[in-house]
């Protein structure tokens, strides 16, 4: 998914250099088209990035904890995510309604507003899944976390 | 004040717990924000806002053109050319690591990336000549870091966008430095591989293979002057030239080196999202936290009480310099731009430090941040290949962590250094 | 007793301070960060600082973005943003009206809208549909056109030229359509190293933008043809309204009021001085007759017919009747 919204957004934004040299050939929606994508990939490759738990932290500490401390920080650590992630949801599915509201357009394709917002509420429900197939996928073993995928 | 202390208070506790940089910014601040009274609505609009913006985009470009280019082949031939240049002489192939180090770091957008290309193969066979694995380990990952002096880099984009500074001033402005960088790894080269005796390969150069070897290389070597070149001329914006990158890196993989397939395709695709959404989770929600900063007016406060406490340039930039070589020690550099910089550029102003300088004081130090524990990818990448323990590659470090101090030190104090290539 | 209630209610309020947080599009001491320091002087004496004003620069409430900062306003989590109310033509394409090309011919004719009650119903009708309050709008100067090959002074001036506009459709087929030159949209930012390079031959902005952008460095020609009048709308949100007393709220339009007509005089000053200090520095400048603007006005008249839809005729027919009244 990511992946091809790479490609495409290389490629547009390729020909949006090439059509600028060229006079009678303006293609003034690629940027539009490329940023929107943009907002999709991100949120999208975030979410992704939880199911390796590639996020950057400070593991200095944590990883120092064995046995039982280290598995009731490993919950908490998943709590505390999810409570960030809750705001996201909550709020941002509550943006996307006023967006829907107010009937914004982008100026040059008039895409609606919301299908851009959308993307940081479902961001956050991803992230929401790939934490817990991550943290699940461990505690079930090898077999159980293929099947997850 | 309070607001303040609640702020970095939280942020400190959520990041020594282990939670993910790029949440612990955005959570401190939703903890700030219900702690003061103030709805927690305008999240999601900030997050949104932060990262609808077209130059991003240049990120995820610059780092794909990179893995692109040593999927590709690139690395390899360019560690044959400098090896049939200098790998003959003692220490010959210390020297050939940072100096393929620079020209990768001209292609490639990110430093853990230039120490996987180069590190993956000098490392091996430096071993393979006797030298310490745990210095040679050492090496390959300071090296590394001059992929974050030496444009195209990421980090400098971020501090671009965060100042408004031009990108392309930027970037000619980490050129020099980034030269005074690797000379300085290459002195600590010069003196270990006496110390320790180690020898040079046993080839003679030949004018012959040479230009073999620099014919293959060419390719790669015109990425930089293709990217650096389209920029300075004003031909594309550094968006456009990192989506130009990205297209002549898969055209040299594909048609010419003939070494990327559908699955390497896919591959350098799928890593280059996961970096993508790392950094890009941290700049929206550093989005939030600098929104907070603004709104609550506490970047003028700080401001005001660093100024209070030095008002010399001089002494303000060794103060910049700890606080960020510290910053370096346990961040990464995004977060640690987005942190700092809203805070120390209305100061830099102030004294009069021009801000294109600071900024490659500020990205020098962030570079050597890379290679300092905890925090440290490029160590953690550079001890897997050289399969040397990390405290053992931490001690190796220390000599070659020295000279980059001296380049910091003359960089910091010869803004010429930085400047000069500006128009 | 009735009074008594009325008065504790008063006292309350009126101990409590607020802090209007005002936002807008423009650089730090520009005109639109002049009028909102204006506004916050004033109102801050006023209420002696009951009502605090925080002005944040260059939609820093926003991430920058002109866009969200309205969609923030219109949810209450910005209490005022100053910005031109084309920005707000993505959510009802009737703020277009304020870039129709020759709408205002002259300053006056820009004056009697910024002042005429009938036209401040209209828009603050509009505004009410978006949870916004209108508070008004001033003058923020006319776009007149620059570039580097030639004089431009009748429209066939401008065919093959590439010229740089803002990224909206209605700007993109005046150029095109009506002026056959070659509109390109690019982000402001990249504008002085395209003038430079020579990817673009010119570009139209306010003189103040065009002299604090140093464009004179990479441009030769100005040609003032105030085809385009910029204003600027202050609008605070609905949100932040009901929580002010009434005596602060006509304390706001009032002092808001006075802020915007200080704009207003100070723009006409400002340019004044910009285009004394551009003809020193050797920038060619030319100031279209009358009968020159009316080619050019008669050159975009096909847009008028293609955004009567959009926009609305009556909406068309009142803004005009209004701009026209002596
Ligand atoms: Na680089
Ligand atoms: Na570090």
């Amino acid at each position: 998914m990511c992946s091809v919204g790479l490609v495409i957004m290389t490629i547009f934004t390729f020909v949006g250099v090439v059509s600028r040299k060229l006079p009678q050939v303006n293609l003034s929606w690629t940027m539009e088209l490329v940023t929107t994508m943009f907002v999709w990939v991100c949120a999208l490759a975030a979410a992704a990035a939880f199911k390796t738990n590639s996020h950057m932290g400070f593991a200095y500490l944590t990883d120092k904890l064995r046995g039982f401390p280290k598995i009731i920080h490993k919950w908490i650590r998943v709590a505390i995510i999810f409570g960030n992630y809750a705001i996201w949801i909550l709020y941002g599915f509550k943006m996307v309604e006023s967006q829907i509201k107010s009937g914004l357009v982008t100026p040059v394709m008039a895409t609606p507003g919301w299908m851009i917002g959308l993307a940081i509420p479902v961001s956050a429900v991803l992230a929401v899944a790939r934490i817990l197939q991550y943290e699940l996928g461990y505690r079930f073993g090898k077999k159980e976390r293929e099947a997850l995928r | 004040m309070n607001t303040a202390v609640v702020l970095f208070g939280s942020l400190a506790l959520l990041v020594v717990i282990n939670i993910p940089i790029a949440i612990s910014l955005g959570l401190s601040s939703a903890i700030t924000m219900l702690y003061i009274g103030m709805p927690v609505t305008a999240i999601p609009s900030i997050l949104q806002a932060t990262v609808q913006k077209f130059s991003l985009l240049t990120i995820p470009l610059f780092v794909l053109a990179g893995i692109v280019m040593d999927k590709g082949g690139i690395s390899k031939r360019l560690i044959n050319l400098a090896n049939s240049i200098i790998g003959s002489i003692p220490g010959g192939l210390g020297y050939v690591s940072v100096l393929t180090s620079m020209f990768f770091a001209a292609i490639s957008g990110s430093g853990t990336a230039t120490v996987a290309a180069i590190g993956t193969i000098m490392i091996p066979s430096m071993i393979r000549q006797g030298y310490d694995a745990a210095y040679t380990s050492a090496l390959s990952a300071i090296s590394g870091s001059l992929g974050t002096v030496i444009p195209p880099s990421i980090t400098f984009l971020i501090y671009g966008m965060i100042t408004g500074e031009s990108i392309s001033d930027l970037f000619l402005s980490g050129i020099i430095p980034g030269i005074i960088f690797g000379a300085c790894l290459c002195v600590s080269v010069f003196w270990e591989s006496r110390k320790y005796g180690w020898r040079g390969d046993d080839a003679r150069p030949s004018l012959k293979d040479f230009m073999v070897f620099f014919r293959e290389a060419l390719w790669g070597l015109m990425s930089p002057v293709i990217v650096l070149g389209g920029i300075y001329s004003g031909i594309f914006t550094p968006t456009e030239a990192a989506a130009v990158a990205v297209i002549y890196s898969f055209i040299v993989g594909i048609l010419i080196y003939k070494e990327i397939d559908f699955k390497k395709f896919v591959e350098a695709l799928s890593e280059t999202a996961i970096t993508t959404g790392i950094i890009l989770l941290i700049i929206m929600n550093a989005g939030v936290f600098a929104w907070l900063l603004t709104q609550q007016g506490i970047a003028a406060q700080l401001t005001e009480m660093a100024l209070a406490f030095t008002s010399n340039k001089y002494v303000m930039l060794f103060v910049i310099n700890i606080i960020f070589l510290i910053a370096g020690c346990v961040m990464d550099n995004t977060s640690a731009l987005y942190i700092l910089v809203p805070i120390i550029m209305p100061i830099a102003h102030a004294l009069g430090i021009n801000m294109v300088h600071l900024g490659t004081v500020i990205v020098l130090n962030l570079s050597i941040g890379q290679v300092t524990p905890p925090v440290g990818p490029n160590l953690y990448v550079a001890a897997d290949i050289g399969r040397v323990k990390f405290e053992n590659i931490c001690k190796r470090m220390v000599p070659l962590l020295i000279m980059s101090l001296v380049a910091l030190f003359i960089v910091s104090y010869v803004p010429w250094l930085s400047l000069a290539l500006i128009r | 007793n009735c009074c008594g209630i009325i008065e504790i209610g008063c006292a309350k309020s009126a101990s409590k301070k607020i802090t209007l947080n005002f936002s807008h599009t423009m650089a730090p001491n520009s005109v639109s960060d002049m009028a909102a320091k204006e506004f916050k002087r004033l109102i801050e004496e006023k209420s002696n600082g009951a009502i605090k004003v925080n002005v944040v620069t260059n939609c820093g409430l926003s991430g920058g973005d002109l866009t969200k900062a309205i969609e923030m306003a219109m949810a209450g989590d910005i209490d005022i943003h100053a910005c031109a109310p084309t920005n707000v033509a993505n959510f009802d394409p009737r703020f277009f009206i304020f870039w129709m090309p020759f709408m205002f011919p002259t300053l006056d004719s820009l004056l009697n809208v910024c002042h005429s009650d009938e036209i401040y119903k209209e828009v603050d009708g509009w505004s009410a549909e978006k949870n916004l309050k209108l508070l008004g709008f001033h003058n923020a100067g006319a776009r007149q056109i620059s570039n580097n090959k030639k004089e431009i002074r009748k429209p066939s001036d401008l065919k093959g030229m590439n010229i740089r506009v803002p990224g909206a459709q209605i700007f993109i087929d005046l150029y095109r359509n009506c002026f056959g030159a070659n509109p390109i949209a690019m982000d402001f930012s990249e504008v002085y190293t395209a003038l430079q390079q020579g990817t673009i031959d010119g570009q139209e902005n306010p003189v103040s933008v065009f002299y604090s952008s140093k464009f004179s460095e990479v441009q030769k020609y100005l040609t003032l043809w105030d085809y385009v009048r910029d204003t600027t709308a202050w609008f605070m949100s609905n949100k932040t309204l009901e929580k002010l007393t009434l005596d602060q709220r006509n304390m706001v339009m009032e002092t808001a009021k006075q802020a915007i007509d200080w704009a207003n005089n100070y723009v006409n000053d400002n340019e004044e001085t910009i285009l004394k200090q551009l003809r020193g520095e050797g920038v060619l400048i030319t100031k279209l007759t009358p009968a020159e603007q009316k080619a050019f006005a008669d050159a975009a008249a096909p847009i008028y017919s293609k955004y009567a839809d959009i926009v609305g005729k009556d909406v068309i027919s009142l803004f005009q009747r209004v701009a026209h009244s002596k």
